[in-house]
């Protein structure tokens, strides 16, 4: 059907970039948020994290950018992209490390509200103290990536929510990072908007050679976007199966009304209602 | 293109404005004809309750004496809430920076705080050998809490996601205190300066009470003093005025002041959309 399912096989065979091995999180009143969760996430990968709500793919992913310490268990970077040259665990200073080769976008914006736009996508490259002409042009093309030239200089208030998301994905993008790491970034968002950012996001993974992994709890969205879909399972949280999406990239929007479209999204479907029994 | 008449708000918005901006005022006015219909009518003597017009009377003919007055009250108030904004501020920020100086600094701010000024006014006064100094303590003590108490709060207040993101990026703490903490707790800062403007004025008066300073340097509350003793209660009510006066002044620079600050991006500053 495609001319080209090189790209999806490219990242079968790419090497390993990360590795969990028995990752467990217990938050500190006792809640069992992961245990014994294993994955591997090769590089250029685009892999989604899907589960019901309170499963635990937040947690995951703190642990992940190492924004959290993981109970037991391990989050190992098999490259300098997650924990610096040293290839260590990434853990608070690993996250230190990560400044630049790691980004994250938050389920909320969390934006500024007292910085505008260019100040808020700038925000990263001020806290590393790069110097003021090269941030100035780095933040102008990210912005002109999200489509976002126009409204440099408006308040975060002033936007509507597609648009906020969408500052928050520049100033993700501003220090070209090589490891994204999205927390349903568009969960808050209309159908329409949503569809738009997900094919704003598989063009940017495709030019920037990202590694992406995508938290969602929308079967439709991780098999539109994924090359693989991890299926979580709630209490305690851990990966329960793991579906491999074998569609064509580049993906468009005609493919959603395509029938292997649908049969991917059953099968996912299907996972995931196991996952719950 | 807008025509002129496109232009602005529709008719019946302005009015509505206009009503808003005037009902308070119609209600004063009304308010106090009531007063002088009714000291009028029942012939109350104006030692005991003068009618608004006598008072009107008296704060022109006192004015200049009461006028100089005020001055030395307001200069003493507007320093102590200077001082209040500079010093509550610092120390909360100096309580940011950890635990254990919050731990042992806060009690004794809550301390100064709920022990009563009337209380403590005639020990400073005796300490403190300069009047002018020690009414301004005095004005400070109860001024400086509120900021302390509210800049605290801000700079505890910043949002956990921005937090993380700093961490993610490798801010150092400086960063996080700089870019997030402080902008964060500014508007929590003008709040609370708001309630210490009102306080600073209070305590100023208080001290100024228990002091009873005369002479040259007589605040407006050793006036009111005088004027109570010597049953001059027109005069009395003319001072409470301008008081109330200043008071209202104090609040709405303050409150014009948060406005210029936070306008941009403030819940608090944002013009409400019809
Ligand atoms: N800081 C915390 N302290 C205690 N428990 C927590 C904390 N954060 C999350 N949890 C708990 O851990 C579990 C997993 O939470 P998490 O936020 O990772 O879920 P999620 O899959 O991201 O859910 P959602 O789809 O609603 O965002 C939940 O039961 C939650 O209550
Ligand atoms: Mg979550």
């Amino acid at each position: 059907m495609s001319p080209e399912p090189a790209a999806a096989q490219g990242v079968a065979q790419a090497p390993a970039l990360l590795h969990l091995e028995g990752l467990a999180k217990i938050y500190s009143d006792g809640t069992r948020a992961l245990s014994a969760v294993n994955a591997d996430v090769r590089r250029g990968e685009l892999v989604s994290l899907l589960g019901p709500s309170g499963c635990g793919k937040s947690t995951l992913l703190r642990l992940i950018a190492g924004l959290d310490q993981a109970s037991a268990g391990k989050v190992r970077w098999l490259d300098d992209a997650g924990a610096g040259a040293a290839g260590g665990e990434a853990g608070a200073a690993g996250a230190a490390g990560t400044a630049g080769k790691l980004a994250f976008v938050f389920q909320e914006p969390a934006l500024l509200p007292w910085a505008n736009v260019f100040e808020n996508v700038r925000l990263p490259l001020k806290l590393a103290r790069r110097d003021r002409g090269s941030a100035d042009r780095a933040v102008a093309a990210a912005l002109a990536l999200v489509g976002l030239e126009d409204a440099r200089s408006a308040y975060p208030r002033t936007l509507s929510g597609g648009m906020r998301m969408r500052v928050s994905i520049a100033r993700a993008l501003v220090t070209e990072p090589s490891v994204l790491l999205l927390d349903e970034p568009f969960a808050a968002l209309d159908e329409i908007t949503r569809f738009k950012l997900n094919d704003d996001l598989l063009k940017l993974w495709h030019e920037r050679h990202l590694t992406v992994i995508f938290v969602t709890h929308s079967v439709f969205e991780a098999v539109y976007l994924s090359g693989r879909v991890l299926v979580m399972a709630a209490a305690p949280g851990r990966i329960v199966a793991e579906v491999p999406v074998a569609l064509p990239y580049p993906r468009e929007g005609t493919l959603r009304t395509e029938p292997a479209y649908g049969e991917r999204c059953r099968a996912v479907s299907r996972a995931l209602a196991e996952a719950a029994a | 293109m807008k025509g002129p008449a496109e232009k602005g708000k529709p008719r019946g918005a302005t009015a509505a404005a206009a009503a808003a901006r005037l009902a308070p005022a119609l209600l004063g006015i009304a308010f106090l004809a009531g007063w002088e219909i009714l000291v009028r009518s029942a012939k109350i003597p104006v030692y005991v309750l003068p009618g608004p017009i006598v008072i009107l009377e008296t704060l022109w003919r006192d004015g200049p004496s009461l006028l100089a007055s005020l001055l030395v009250t307001l200069r003493i108030t507007l320093l102590a809430l200077l001082l209040a904004a500079v010093a509550g501020g610092a120390l909360a920020f100096l309580m940011a920076q950890s635990r254990l100086i919050e731990r042992s600094l806060f009690p004794y701010a809550v301390i100064l705080q709920v022990t009563p000024l009337v209380a403590i006014a005639p020990l400073i006064i005796i300490w403190v050998d300069n009047t002018f100094l020690s009414l301004l303590l005095c004005a400070w003590l109860v001024a400086f809490f509120p900021v302390v108490s509210n800049t605290t709060l801000g700079l505890k207040s910043a949002d956990r996601t921005l937090v993380d993101l700093f961490r993610l990026y490798g801010a150092s703490r400086w960063q996080v205190m700089l870019q997030l903490q402080l902008p964060t707790a500014l508007p929590y800062f003008l709040g609370g300066l708001r309630i210490s403007g009102g306080l600073a004025l209070i305590g100023a008066v208080v001290a100024e009470f228990v002091a009873g300073t005369g002479g040259t340097a007589a605040g407006l509350a050793f006036r009111i003093l005088e004027a109570g003793y010597r049953l001059e209660i027109p005069k009395l009510f003319a001072a409470l005025l301008l008081l109330a006066l200043a008071g209202i002044a104090i609040y709405a620079g303050l409150e014009r002041l948060s406005w210029l600050l936070l306008r941009r991006w403030h819940e608090s500053a944002l013009p409400r959309e019809r």
